[in-house]
């Protein structure tokens, strides 16, 4: 059986790849937290493939040992080497990249690699949609502020205020929610305390 | 032409030029809305741009090359057209190390530019103990002036010294937490051990080799192809951008961007006085004057020398990460530094250009004139401190 290597601080993520992986036959698999010294840990267990976060800086670290493989017994290839294309830009574009040995035949790479780029895009999905969440609640505060604002100093019924402030939105080619935050904005400029 | 770009950069001092073109219009000037894009490692550069989700990117110089040559672990072939500065960085050797030579071999560091024969000294009273330096990236200048630093000292590789490749961010802490004697950083990562009292510069590259490569904008050659207005347009914009910057009234301005969290994010006083040619060596020192310890246009610093390319070859050589030299070395460099592109953008900007590829070695302790260019160019000192650097060049 191949060992493999995860290097990644989410650690949320690497449960779900780890028993993504342990599903197609990978088991047991060595995690590398942020904290943890990358070289020494490659040292002491030689992994077969090693799968690592873009997002983490030891990459450059990693590309180092192709050229001290007197350093370690097996040298580390990177992947492009030896998958296709598809799957190296599908890699990249989801934000992991792999290492492997020398002598890995093909096929076993490309199947590990396809589940970690399924959880990396779950993973990046997940993100996204909180973030729209946290900004679809952030605009939801500002439009109400906004509203506030011109239902107290233009005597208007929330309804009223929130055409007017859609109306601006639209003439300025905004989204509401930022509308909203540049009139508040102007109006803490013009001396109001909201 | 292709307007909306992706430029990768490294949160490194001397991305100035990018966010010069980004902040200051010059972009924009030539129809191009570019997002600049921070990314973590070199090798995300290089896969990120060799696949096509980076238009272009900050690199260290010897990486295309590498790219082209195939021994970069992807070998889609990359060019760079432009120079985004010489100088820029230097060596830090931890605090106590230094203190050590300095109370009991002072005469080693009597000498300009300070050798390794110090580093050596110290070594050898103390054997069996070995040195461990860090450098950022395997194809980088950085590693090569290590290199030729530690061996010009008697220091042999391997036995007496391991050189190690550490991200820029924990270069610093690995310094702190004694798990490397020193490193060959770009800025800010020196500036912030000496500020932090841990490290002491032994060296700037300056000090090595005055007015030495350090970084291009590097592209894939499909991409240049494919895109050649754009790549105009792009080093035009980059041009201007560099003269702009080259003044020092402007660096002042551009060192309060750079420490934004988008950019840099470190603090001013880190970024600012290499800038402005105020470099601190150690935390007891007066600031010493270093007025080209970055520069981004005078001396013709954006030219894509093939003389560097020649030296980055040899040097590839020389550590084993090129087995066979290359059958026609001039026609490599040729493909890969395209001076031709930069004297083309050089000549529609009205600026002057070489008009040879490769830099006349004049190892000058002086100020010259280049007259081998459209109008004559005058050039800073071209020193080359070290022996075994001045034979590659």
């Amino acid at each position: 059986m191949y060992k493999l290597m995860l290097v990644d601080n989410d650690s949320e993520r690497t449960d779900s790849l780890e028993s993504a992986l342990a599903a197609i036959g990978y088991a047991p698999i060595i995690r590398v937290g942020q904290h943890d010294n990358l070289l020494n840990a490659v040292r002491t267990h030689q992994p077969d493939i090693i799968l690592i976060d873009m997002q983490s800086p030891d990459r450059d670290t990693l590309e180092s040992l192709r050229n001290v493989s007197r350093e370690t017994p097996k040298p580390i290839v990177f992947f492009a080497e030896q998958s296709d294309l598809e799957t190296t830009r599908a890699a990249i574009s989801a934000g992991v990249s792999a290492y492997i040995v020398d002598d890995l035949p093909n096929k076993r790479l490309k199947s590990v690699l396809e589940v970690a780029i399924a959880r990396f895009q779950d993973h990046q999905k997940l993100k996204e949609e909180l973030e729209d969440y946290k900004s679809r609640l952030q605009d939801r505060k500002d439009v109400d502020k906004a509203k506030g604002i011109l239902m107290q100093h233009r005597n208007l019924t929330e309804e009223e205020a929130y055409q007017l402030l859609r109306k601006m939105a639209m003439d300025r080619n905004m989204k509401i929610g930022e509308a909203s935050r540049n009139f508040v904005a102007a109006m803490a400029l013009l001396g109001g305390k909201f | 032409m292709k307007q909306d770009l992706r430029i990768g950069f490294l949160p490194l001092t001397d991305c100035a030029v990018l966010v010069t073109a980004l902040e200051r219009g010059f972009f924009e000037k030539y129809g191009l809305h570019v997002t600049l894009q921070r990314e973590v490692s070199w090798a995300n550069i290089r896969d990120r741009v060799a696949f096509g989700e980076l238009d272009a990117a900050h690199m260290l110089a010897p990486m295309p090359l590498a790219a082209t040559l195939g021994i970069d672990g992807l070998g889609i072939p990359m060019q760079a057209a432009f120079s985004l500065g010489l100088n820029g960085s230097a060596i830090t050797v931890a605090s106590p190390l230094m203190e050590a030579i300095r109370e009991h071999y002072p005469q080693e560091l009597c000498t300009a530019p300070v050798r390794a024969h110090g580093l050596k000294r110290f070594l050898s009273a103390q054997a069996p103990r070995k040195l461990v330096f860090g450098c950022v990236y395997p194809f980088s200048q950085h590693h090569y002036l290590l290199q030729a630093w530690l061996q010009d000292g008697g220091l042999v590789l391997g036995q007496d010294v391991e050189i190690r490749v550490i991200p820029p961010p924990q270069m610093v802490e690995s310094l702190a937490q004694g798990d490397i004697d020193g490193y060959c950083a770009g800025e800010p990562w020196n500036q912030q051990a000496v500020s932090r009292g841990i490290g002491q510069v032994a060296v700037t590259s300056y000090d090595l080799w005055n007015n030495g490569p350090e970084k291009v904008l590097g592209v894939t050659q499909a991409w240049a192809e494919a895109n050649p207005e754009t790549h105009q347009a792009l080093l035009c914009a980059l041009l201007e951008a560099a003269q702009w910057l080259d003044e020092p009234h402007n660096r002042v301005r551009i060192a309060e961007l750079l420490t934004r969290p988008e950019y840099l994010d470190v603090p001013l006083a880190l970024i600012q006085p290499p800038l402005l040619g105020r470099y601190r060596y150690a935390p007891d020192e007066p600031e010493r004057l270093l007025p080209d310890f970055n520069v981004f246009a005078r001396y013709a610093a954006n030219f894509p020398w093939h003389s560097h390319g020649a030296y980055f070859l040899a040097h590839m050589h020389a550590t084993g990460q090129l087995t066979t030299l290359p059958v026609d070395p001039a026609a490599l460099l040729a493909k890969v530094y395209c001076t031709h592109l930069y004297r083309l953008a050089a000549e529609t900007l009205s600026l002057p250009y070489p008009t040879v590829d490769y830099l006349p070695s004049t190892h000058c302790l002086a100020p010259w004139v280049l007259r081998d260019a459209s109008q004559p160019i005058a050039m800073g000192n071209s020193y080359v401190a070290l022996e075994s650097l001045k034979s590659l060049d």
